[in-house]
């Protein structure tokens, strides 16, 4: 489904991601880890269009989409969540998914039932008319998925939606991502928490500046001593 | 819990906001009355003025407020509207009617051309970039002497008939300006209950977070900024058919282009009718303290000053988001408060 083909992005004289090669297969719900500075998160924005890549193809659904700008890909099938969340804090939570929801529908009645449906999916129906900001952060990692969502993405790129939750709420986000890939959306998560991605995904991709380590069924993957040397540095 | 199951239509969406804010609606309405009401020359120019600006910052808002990025620069659009319909008057003599389709059109078009190249600023830059253009215009009709009169500016010869857009009675002038208000503060009502309204808002909240959800912000607020330009070059022609002169400093000047900014920060930005209270508050007010204030000169301004001051430091969210809440609050606890 994504193709990524010999792919760099430099800044300047740093090389973020250097010829990376990899595939995501349609319905796979699938983890990128590595250490902080890898280039996970700038993979994620090549991919989504927020960062056009210095070489390299990115092919999505059989298409070229390298370069393509964030809305393109976004009508095209590819959503994406921020680490850092941006919720639009001065619009209420129901008009901040039905932004979203504009991308499929035009109109203003069809893009709210759509918006509400996800809400409710999501548990963040009670919160509908409040405005954004006045939300703690676990909700608003909840906001970022649903705006996510409402663009009816084929692909969902997902960058830390459990980092810094507590316990519980990280448990219930794991059940909205698995639910979510078992309703047929491919999924991509970049991740840190251990235990969620082991739960999670069958398969996992190591980066470490900006190349790809190891790639293959989790448990492989994280037992590999180069990743754990990516993370812990050698002799660990 | 649904907000609402009704599909939200052209009709619905006006029944939804007479129910919401009738108050305002009320005001807004009713402001057509008070200019037939009196028979002095003085208070109908007061009124007539008030509902022109409240107008003009409508149109103001419907960019700037709802996408929350300041232009200080909308009174070249008033100059560019002014100019345009009366130069086609003068010198050609079309009816300033067609003249104000006409300005929009070349205002728009300016706005075009200028959005495209500074909205995609940030912050303090956009807003600079907005001074720099008024400025550029003003300079542009000063020096340009053959053609607008440089500042000795020009003069429209009193000859009232309705196909002139000149008419004896200050109350007709009014009536004028109280149907362009409602014009643009319908405009903004729909914008607000639209999604071109609610893609503008996110796109101005956050251009990045926006794109990533299929917007393509830029356009959203090219768009905008365009019809907020073409509304306030409209307000620019029915300014120049009032006075029946205009010079470039005091129609394009920056004290000019920041009323357009305090009227609606006053009532409140983003909102409809923020604009329009601003307006019925500080239009009179300044116009009748500058009446009333004639022992020092410049004490006015002064106290309009000093108003404005403790707005932005008390209410910065402007007035009618505070009478709303307060509302709100009297309602939500049964009456239970006194003042």
């Amino acid at each position: 489904m994504l193709e990524i083909i010999n792919l760099t992005k430099r800044f300047g004289g740093l090389e973020a991601l250097s010829g990376l090669n990899a595939t995501v297969e349609e319905g796979e719900l699938l983890g990128l880890i590595g250490p902080n500075g890898s280039g996970k998160t700038t993979l994620f924005n090549c991919v989504s269009g927020v960062l056009p890549p210095t070489e390299g193809r990115i092919r999505f659904m059989g298409e070229d989409v390298t370069g393509r700008k964030p809305w393109e890909t976004a009508r095209r099938g590819i959503a994406r969540s921020y680490q850092i969340v941006r919720p639009f804090a001065n619009m209420t939570v129901l008009e901040n998914v039905m932004a979203g929801a504009f991308c499929r529908e035009s109109r203003y009645s069809e893009a709210q039932k759509a918006a509400e449906g996800i809400l409710e999916t999501l548990g963040l129906s009670e919160k509908a008319p409040l405005l954004a900001k006045s939300l703690n952060l676990g909700e608003r990692k909840k906001l970022e998925i649903g705006k996510a969502l409402a663009t009816k993405p084929r692909l969902l790129l997902l960058d830390e939606v459990m980092a810094g939750l507590n316990p519980s709420e990280v448990a219930e986000m794991a059940e909205i991502v698995r639910g979510l890939n078992r309703g047929g959306i491919t999924v991509v998560m970049i991740e840190h928490i251990m235990e969620a991605i082991t739960s999670l995904c069958e398969r996992l991709i190591a980066l470490n500046f900006g190349k790809l380590i190891k790639e293959g069924p989790t448990r492989q993957v994280i037992r590999d001593p180069s990743v754990a040397e990516a993370y812990f540095g050698k002799g660990n | 819990m649904k907000l609402t199951d009704k599909p939200l239509a052209a009709t619905a969406a006006l029944r939804d906001s007479i129910k919401k804010t009738p108050v305002m609606w009320a005001l807004a309405l009713l402001s057509l009355a008070p200019p037939f009401l009196t028979g002095s020359r003085y208070y109908q120019d007061i009124m007539a003025l008030t509902l022109l600006w409240a107008g003009l910052s409508c149109a103001w808002n419907l960019y700037s407020g709802y996408s929350r990025r300041v232009s200080i620069g909308h009174a070249a659009f008033l100059g560019i509207g002014a100019y345009t319909s009366t130069l086609l008057y003068l010198k050609l003599g079309v009816s300033p009617w067609l003249g104000m389709l006409a300005g929009s059109a070349v205002s728009a078009l300016a706005a075009l051309l200028i959005g495209g190249l500074t909205l995609r600023l940030k912050g303090a830059f956009f807003v600079l970039s907005t001074i720099a253009f008024a400025k550029i215009m003003e300079v542009a009709a000063v020096t340009s002497k053959g053609l607008t009169g440089g500042s000795q500016g020009l003069t429209i010869h009193y000859d009232p008939s309705l196909a002139n857009m000149i008419f004896a009675s200050k109350s007709s002038y009014a009536a004028l300006c109280w149907l362009y208000m409602m014009l643009c503060l319908l405009l903004c009502l729909w914008l607000e209950r639209s999604r071109t309204g609610l893609l503008l808002t996110a796109s101005g909240e956050n251009q990045e977070a926006a794109e990533s959800l299929g917007i393509h912000a830029s356009a959203v607020m090219l768009a905008a900024f365009v019809l907020s330009a073409a509304l306030t070059s409209m307000g620019g022609s029915i300014y120049a058919q009032y006075y029946l002169f205009m010079e470039p400093t005091s129609l394009m000047g920056l004290s000019s282009s920041v009323n357009f900014i305090l009227l609606a920060i006053t009532g409140g930005m983003g909102t409809a009718f923020g604009p329009v209270l601003g307006s019925m508050l500080l239009t009179p007010l300044s116009n009748l303290l500058r009446g009333g204030l004639t022992r020092v000169s410049g004490l006015h301004g002064f106290v309009l000053g000093l108003a404005l001051l403790a707005v932005l430091i008390f209410k910065p969210d402007g007035i009618l988001p505070q009478l709303r809440g307060f509302a709100a609050a009297r309602l939500g606890r049964g009456g239970k408060r006194d003042a």
